[in-house]
């Protein structure tokens, strides 16, 4: 490709999605402009404060610093796409919830998809896993700790079959 | 574990936040996610000088260029008032005769893309006649220094109570200087030994995650925004006086906010948004980059002289400062942040004499302004770190000593103040008993210190208004100005109303902010929500109750006191009257709103410093240990507790969330390098190469304690609780420096190359 | 890329696997320059091979830099506050180029002062040895950061941030102290950290890290 187009084929929150894209054209701008999954969200824009993590292929990502054509072919999953198909909350979710463990709420979506990632490899992770694997996002808000906390009660809550 | 809030059904429980759904689910709607179809992006040049006069600015290539629909120079502001400020309006919309910064805003360009945008200002062509720089205030304040303001600036002194007052231009670059004397000057010659202390405070920035960021757009005759602000009415009255524009024709709508910790307050974004709509008649956007919050807003610097007098046996007597603050190219809010860093550096001791200067030294850098604490962590960094100092001089221990000369629980803080409603040796002992600090063991470069961290609480004759509706079904609308900006104040204001009007917390909705709306609220500063704003909901959800009450009474032929409200129905004995009926059989079938309005403002008082008395004063204890590494100056944090008073917690959960938030934002100031400049540039102004604590910094022996001493003005007896507990953490640090290797710091941050530099000067 | 950047040419070099893979060549480990950090840190060849370089290794940035960032990119980048160039150099590393004159090998502890034109990094070489060792200190980060390598007597020195590039110093373990000290260029000068305490840092962390590597302590 010479400044061209790039063509993208992905699954977004479970449905493919097709983009004709710029090569220069971010993950979260396709995330944010075109499918109006605002969720995800843009602070530094260098990859550093991690408050845009999606998950590509389960992987968690820094979607600022991801290309859109980098997508092709792969799965991305956005806070959006973490509830079960009955509605039901991802135990990220309900522990976040259950813990306060979010305040102004900007990281909220990048900490938890953060977190979910972490679950998906180590269901039961001791407390400086998660310390250790959630220092990859700011929050500037809450001192981390009742983060950490609500990681630890997420691995205790099962996860919704059938989504 | 809360034995007040025994009889509460709401208040004093951890229930689930309001904002927690949307917050976590990804629906929550911030002003960065405001869109309109056509809506257009704008971009800002930025002076890459220093200091500089402005010769030339062309910008007629941008004009036609693709996509681009506006463009605003000095030569768009036809009609306008065109500077803003606190006190002094003194900073431009756009750069006029001089750039005073770099990174200050010369031109403005709205496009169909940021792209486009980005690529029109490079278009823009623009003459600067380069001036002398002063980069720091010891620059800025030289006798040959060059004057950021060759003329006065228009602004005010405002008035001021017993022993307080103010001042412009008494030096170069000074542009305010707050003073505050009390007692007999002899007071420092009866005293046995006088401590002369020199202490240095770091510059963070605020580093919120969701930018400064505005959407404006003309609807009919109305100027429209959705903004990312602390204090929107505050923010229209200022909107009104730059535009020329009538305040009811300026509607400032506020979504959820990505966080501010001070910096959010005041123009920002908003002028050049709403400049841009009006000259392209469409919506435009402004969102800065992280890179521009940094050139936008930030704490202030500051260098704190302290001159303490004690009698031998410990005793108090005495304390002169002369206070500089770093105020950047703009006065912004230094003038305020000056009077409570000037009206804080007592600390809450007892003194026979005070004399404080605080002044404000404009330097070419990033304009300084509130940042949470505002004056209290540069002033409680001072006083606590001397209080240490003193206490080794005396052979004291430091615990002691504080415990010897803290103001009692009631005692006015000056005279004519408000009295201290902590119980500060109570406070303190819960820290110190949790580090562990009485049988503490030294050695291996291990120590302890505590810190009382202080400041008043509510602001400045601060006034809130607030209603609230009660539909014939019984929903609740709660309406007041208290912003959602994390802390978690929807949640506590609706767990209130709800108990108030013994009904269930689900049933309140707290409508999004909208000046055309919402009753009036000077802000979302100063921790004064809980105890300023929520006294006006207080009122006002009494107020409705009592109508209801007398409602239900005229209908069921009783006297008030036999009736109870129980669920948006009425008890009376053990026969329950759903409300929805009996208001439709007189209102009529289309129902009715029972409304409240409520109102707070403390009382105008000469006699209180400030002109009016503190509402509340709020606490952050400190107790650090650490361990220093002699060879390499690094601090290892082993353990830092914090505890503050939440007067009686309407949820503790929410409540230790700020008490640790506030803990670890005041750890950058710390051990982090802060904003660091090379001359007027600054090196470290974006999100890789500036630290903030992440999880990992963090030590396992970090805890919040929550106290709930039931002495505050708020409703059920609450406090603030915001802002305390990163007050004292610097101090406790270095206070636990010395403990553990005898060298006293007393500059911010406490990089290890400082902290060697100390130990090697110790060491001679 | 919001600013205005515009990529020319774009290759999606991601769809070459032979530049992700990590294999035992016997006495060296060849590591793609497309492996990821998070590649090298959870591969079980490294995990007994090359414990204590995967360990220093997954020090570097976080859990979803690792995920993403590759070793050679790491390299390519040439941040001075990187730790690849410094991990690398100390352990005898070899950068494996592909060029027009075909593929040619450079030791990453000179690679970075001149890397070769028309050039693609392919893999990485890293010896494997029953005798040496690694230790890694990033504490004082990003004002210093000191790696040593220790084989039998010799010491390799690699020092990160503290220049404009990596600086490496290898001789004998005895006249380290003097002979490091006397062969470090000045370090950079500026308000986030001092040339003099960069210089003496870096005294006090390969000190502190030999002695670590003779007590046999892990990285």
């Amino acid at each position: 490709m010479s400044g061209e187009m790039a063509f993208v084929s992905c699954t977004v929150n479970s449905v493919t999605q097709e983009f004709h894209v710029r090569p220069e054209e971010m993950l979260i701008d396709v995330l944010r402009d075109r499918l109006a999954l605002t969720g995800t969200k843009l602070s530094c824009d260098l990859g550093a404060c991690g408050a845009c993590t999606v998950l590509l292929d389960g992987k968690p990502v820094s979607s600022c610093a991801t290309f859109a054509w980098q997508t092709d072919g792969m799965n991305v999953r956005t806070v959006e796409g973490l509830a079960a198909a009955n509605g039901a909350l991802d135990p990220v979710q309900q522990a976040f919830i259950e813990n306060s463990a979010f305040q102004c709420g900007y990281c909220t979506p990048g900490m938890i998809m953060l977190a979910r990632a972490l679950l998906d490899r180590d269901p039961s992770p001791d407390r400086e896993t998660i310390r250790v694997w959630m220092g990859a996002n700011i929050c500037r808000c809450t001192g981390y700790e009742m983060i950490i906390e609500a990681v630890e009660k997420a691995a205790l809550i099962p996860l919704e079959t059938g989504k | 574990m809360n034995e007040m809030s025994a009889n509460l059904d709401v208040v004093g429980h951890d229930t689930v936040r309001k904002d927690a759904v949307p917050k976590t689910t990804g629906a929550a709607t911030y002003t960065v996610d405001v869109s309109f179809p056509g809506m257009l992006h704008a971009k800002v040049l930025r002076s890459p000088h220093a200091h500089a006069r402005v010769t030339s600015i062309d910008a007629s290539k941008v004009r036609g260029m693709p996509g681009v629909h506006a463009v605003v120079t000095r030569d768009d502001l036809d009609g306008l008032n065109p500077t803003y400020g606190y006190f002094i309006k003194d900073q431009p919309i756009v750069a006029m005769d001089k750039v005073r910064y770099i990174g200050d805003t010369v031109a403005a360009v709205a496009a169909e893309t940021e792209l486009q945008a980005v690529a029109a200002l490079e278009q823009i062509t623009v003459g600067y006649k380069i001036l002398p720089t002063v980069a720091t205030v010891e620059e800025a304040m030289a006798e040959t220094a060059p004057e950021l303001f060759e003329e006065e600036p228009m602004g005010v002194v405002p008035a001021y109570g017993q022993g307080a007052s103010g001042a412009r231009r008494l030096g170069r670059n000074n542009c305010y200087r707050f003073s505050y004397e009390t007692g007999d000057e002899a007071a420092f010659d009866r005293c046995d030994h006088i401590f002369e202390d020199r202490f240095v405070f770091s510059r963070d920035q605020h580093f919120h995650l969701e930018p400064f960021v505005t959407v404006a757009r003309m609807d009919g005759d109305v100027i429209e925004i959705w903004s990312s602000t602390q204090n929107p009415f505050p923010l229209r009255k200022e909107l009104a006086r730059v535009f020329q524009y009538p305040e009811n024709r300026i509607r400032v709508r506020v979504p959820y906010l990505g966080a501010g910790y001070g910096a959010k307050n005041n123009c920002k974004t908003e002028p050049i948004a709403i400049l841009l709509a009006r000259l392209s008649g469409k919506p435009v956007r402004f969102c800065m980059t992280t890179e521009e919050n940094f050139l936008t807003q930030s704490q202030h610097a500051a260098i704190l002289d302290v001159k303490t007098g004690v009698m031998a046996d410990g005793t108090f007597v005495a304390r002169s400062g002369h206070i500089l603050l770093d105020s950047g190219a703009y006065s912004d809010a230094s003038p305020l942040v000056a009077e409570k860093a000037g009206y804080r550096l007592p600390g809450p001791y007892n003194w026979q004499h005070l004399n404080i200067d605080c002044d404000c030294i404009l330097t070419n850098t990033t304009p300084a302004g509130p940042y949470r604490g505002f004056g209290g962590t540069q002033a409680s960094w001072a006083s606590e770190s001397q209080v240490d100092i003193i206490a080794r001089a005396l052979g004291r221990d430091p615990l002691d000593l504080r415990m010897q000369n803290v103001k009692n629980l009631g005692e006015a803080y000056v005279p004519g103040e408000s009295g201290i409603d902590s119980d500060l040796r109570a406070g303190l002992k819960v820290v110190a008993d949790r580090v562990g600090y009485e049988a503490r063991s030294r050695g291996d470069g291990r120590g302890m210190g505590v810190s009382i961290g202080f400041k008043d609480a509510g602001g400045v004759n601060k006034p809130s208004q607030a209603r609230i509706r009660i539909t014939t079904t019984g929903g609740v609308y709660l309406e007041c100005g208290a912003i959602e900006i994390g802390q978690g104040i929807h949640t506590a204001m609706s767990q209130i109303v709800a108990e108030l009007l013994n009904t269930q917390l689900d049933r309140v909705v707290y409508p999004e902010l909208n000046t055309d709306y919402t009753p009036f609220e000077q802000g979302t500063n100063a921790s004064s929500a809980i105890i300023g704003t929520a006294q006006a909901v207080q009122q006002a959800a009494l107020v409705a109750k009592q109508k209801v009450l007398e409602f239900a009474a005229r209908e069921l032929d009783c006297g008030i006191d036999e009736i109870e409200l129980d669920d948006w129905s009425i008890r009376k004995g053990n026969d329950a009257h759903p409300l929805a009926p009996m208001i439709m059989g007189y209102y009529g079938g289309t129902g009715y709103e029972f409304t409240g309005a409520g109102f707070f403002k403390p009382e105008l008082d000469h006699a209180a410093p400030l002109e009016s008395q503190c509402v509340s004063w709020e606490f952050g204890w400190g107790a650090a240990e650490v361990e220093v590494d002699r060879e390499t100056g690094l601090i290892r944090l082993l353990q830092l507790v914090v505890s503050g008073d939440a007067g009686r917690a309407i949820n503790p959960l929410v409540c230790r969330g700020q008490d640790e938030g506030s803990a670890v934002m005041g750890l950058t100031g710390v051990l982090f390098p802060c904003m660091v400049y090379d001359g007027a540039i600054l090196m470290n102004g974006n999100g890789l190469d500036y630290r903030v604590p992440l999880a990992t910094d963090i030590p396992d022996g970090f805890v919040s304690i929550l106290q709930e001493q039931g002495h505050g003005p708020g409703p059920f007896g609450s406090k603030s609780i915001g802002e305390g507990c990163m007050l004292p953490v610097a101090s406790a640090i270095a206070n636990a420096v010395e403990d553990a290797i005898g060298v006293r710091i007393r500059e911010l941050p406490l990089t290890p190359e400082r902290v060697l530099a100390a130990i090697d000067e110790a060491c001679g | 890329m919001r600013s205005g950047d515009t990529a020319g040419t774009l290759i999606n070099l991601s769809a070459l696997p032979t530049l992700c893979g990590i294999e035992d060549r016997g006495d060296f480990i060849r590591v793609g320059a497309l492996a990821t950090h998070w590649d090298v840190e959870t591969s079980p060849l490294l995990a007994t091979r090359l414990a204590a370089f995967q360990a220093a290794w997954t020090t570097i940035g976080n859990v979803r830099i690792r995920m993403t960032g590759t070793v050679g990119g790491n390299l390519m980048a040439a941040e001075r506050a990187y730790d690849g160039p410094v991990l690398l150099g100390v352990i005898g590393a070899k950068l494996i180029f592909l060029t027009d004159a075909g593929e040619i090998s450079l030791p990453a502890l000179s690679a970075h002062q001149d890397y070769p034109d028309r050039a693609l990094l392919t893999a990485i070489d890293i010896p494997v040895s029953m005798t040496a060792r690694l230790s890694f200190d990033r504490s004082l980060k990003p004002v210093v950061s000191v790696a040593v390598g220790l084989d039998g007597g010799v010491v390799s020195v690699g020092v990160g941030c503290a220049h404009t590039t990596p600086f490496f110093w290898l001789g004998r373990i005895d006249d380290m102290e003097d002979a490091l000290s006397a062969a470090l260029p000045d370090p950079i000068d500026n308000p986030m950290g001092g040339a003099a305490y960069r210089r003496r840092m870096v005294g006090v962390l390969s000190r502190r890290l030999v002695d670590r590597l003779r007590r046999g302590d892990a990285s």
